[in-house]
């Protein structure tokens, strides 16, 4: 087959990355340039911070992509760049530096989705996971609980009907003060707290394969209000049990119904230790396998954008050079 | 040597395009006045201004791109794909800035105001050619009176004549790729690397936050 190597590049929200891959599992390069340190001070990304940095950055990160591939031009046979969701300033830097590249390489260009590119990140790892497969996508702008059927194949059986997992566990952090990104102070603090101090609701629990999250972190805001000397460790401890004891919940319940063989983590919420924890142990307590993809391709990376470039191009073929950026592209569904 | 083959991308304002050919000389080019579509236009346009003019990208010497100021987005796109451009070809680039641009296409001393929305303009006085550095400002505070061009200058042009300017709305009031390039090759010697292409934003990231939370 013609497109073998493919140099991957995300820019979609607030991470500058490029890699190269071949054969959407061999990760010969793969490099992150995180804005982290420059959003910290404004408690959040700001849109327009994210788009100077990534046209700054963007070259440079290409670059040593491909330096530490050990290819050169020559060895890359297609471009792919993640067009949505995302930032639309964001993407459009990704989209324009991978259509311009394409075109001096004369090589196929590849518009990729954004959560296809997450799904895809298990698969880097581990090339023949079975399918059908439980995926819990989770990160600071989606919760969503998807059947994968086949290459390419999805049912998103639910979503989130207010904030994004990763989202409570921001704003969470911000109420307990502790700092940004939220995620993995919560995740660091609750090591050190009692997860069954405080129960915490469930919401939805029993209802259907949507989440919501905004209940809860409601409840955490009026818990601290209310007990100013309460233990914050129990607290972050006790709300992100709340918040993974649902993802699993749900995610196991799919996996009975639509017989799958295996429960997946993919997005940033994937880095989660509990997360991660209480997932390994639905899947062995029920007979699945677990995927828990490492904590570099959970998060956001061009490596995954490399992988479901592979497989789009292989599917569908290039796309066109006049493709812009969609914020709001949806995943792919039969 | 013969002069060098320049592409000129532009795309500062709601007009993308491109131009190719060498001091003097405009080989293909073309534009589209189509406000945020910078992205989806550009690409198409210098593959096909490339085939019109019997090219390929390895025949250039040079990439030329509008710096702004302008509007983000489009300035973004511009710069990003004339870099890519010039970085995987490894060739060097010449920076023209909108103002320069839209004086280059006017007769005589005029000011350039291009929109910088927020009811301000960007804007730059030119004297024989010769500008005294952009800056961005309410469209009623150019300085000296005297005639105005750009898109600024017809946005606002009711303010700017209450305060005393003459809009003159003859000049193409948009940056245009042909004046990029006539611009560049005059400038040729002074070509630079890709990472030293900024984006001329005249504004900071911050009052862009804040302005967007408020
Ligand atoms: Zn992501």
């Amino acid at each position: 087959m013609g497109a073998d190597v493919i140099l991957g590049i995300e820019t979609s929200c607030d991470e500058t990355a490029a890699a190269v891959v071949a054969r959407a599992s061999d990760v010969r390069s793969s490099v992150v340039s995180s804005q982290v340190d420059i959003h910290a001070k404004y408690g959040g990304v700001v849109p327009e911070v994210a788009s100077r940095a990534h046209v700054e950055t963007i070259m440079p990160v290409v670059e040593e992509a491909l330096d530490a591939s050990g290819l050169t031009s020559s060895g890359i046979d297609a471009v792919a760049a993640t067009h949505g969701p995302g930032l639309i300033g964001a993407l459009l830097v990704g989209v324009s530096a991978a259509k311009a590249i394409s075109l001096v390489w004369d090589v196929p260009f590849i518009g990729v989705n954004h959560l296809e590119a997450h799904l895809y990140a298990a698969f880097l790892e581990e090339p023949n996971l079975e399918m059908p497969l439980v995926i819990l996508l989770v990160s600071g702008g989606h919760t969503m609980l998807i059947l994968m059927e086949g290459h390419l194949r999805y049912r998103v059986l639910g979503h989130t009907v207010d904030d994004a997992a990763g989202e409570a566990l921001d704003k969470v952090a911000r109420v307990l003060d502790l700092g940004y990104p939220g995620g993995p102070a919560v995740d660091r603090l609750s090591n050190n707290g009692d997860r069954d101090a405080i129960a915490f609701p469930r919401a939805m629990a029993n209802d259907g394969w949507n989440f919501s999250f905004s209940g809860v972190k409601t409840a955490v805001v009026n818990h601290v209000r209310k007990r100013p000397d309460v233990q914050i460790a129990d607290v972050a401890a006790s709300f992100q049990e709340a918040v993974a004891d649902v993802l699993v919940m749900k995610a196991r319940r799919a996996a009975k119904e639509y017989g799958a063989t295996g429960l997946c983590l993919a997005g940033g919420v994937a880095a989660n230790s509990r997360l991660r924890e209480m997932v390994a142990d639905a899947a062995a307590a029920d007979g699945l396998r677990a995927f828990l993809p490492s904590r570099a391709m959970c998060t956001d990376n061009a490596a995954m954008v490399a992988a479901a470039g592979w497989w789009r191009l292989a599917a569908d073929g290039p796309s066109g050079m006049d493709l812009g950026a969609d914020p709001s592209l949806r995943l792919p569904v039969d | 040597m013969a002069a060098p083959l320049i592409l000129a991308i532009e795309s500062a304002t709601s007009c993308v395009g491109c131009a190719v050919g060498t001091a003097g000389r405009v080989i293909a080019s073309t534009h589209t006045v189509q406000a945020r579509r910078h992205a989806e236009a550009l690409a198409p346009q210098i593959q096909s201004v490339l085939a019109e003019a019997g090219l390929g990208p390895r025949d250039l010497d040079l990439i030329a791109v509008d710096v702004g100021p302008g509007l983000y987005t489009g300035l973004r796109v511009g710069i990003t794909t004339a870099r890519a451009m010039a970085h995987t070809l490894d060739i060097p680039m010449i920076p023209v800035t909108s103002l320069e641009a839209v004086a280059h296409q006017a007769n005589g001393d005029v000011t350039v105001a291009i929109d910088a929305r927020r009811s301000e303009v960007f804007h730059e006085r030119f004297i024989g050619g010769q500008g005294d550095g952009p800056a961005v400002g309410p469209p009623a505070e150019l300085g000296p009176r005297g005639t105005v061009v750009g898109d600024g200058a017809i946005e606002y042009s009711a303010e700017l004549a209450a305060a005393g300017y003459e809009v003159d709305d003859s000049v193409a009031p948009f940056p245009l790729p042909e004046s990029v390039l006539a611009i560049a090759a005059l400038r040729a010697e002074k070509a630079v690397g890709p990472t030293a292409i900024e984006p001329l934003y005249l504004r900071g990231p911050d009052a862009v936050a804040k302005w967007a939370a408020s």
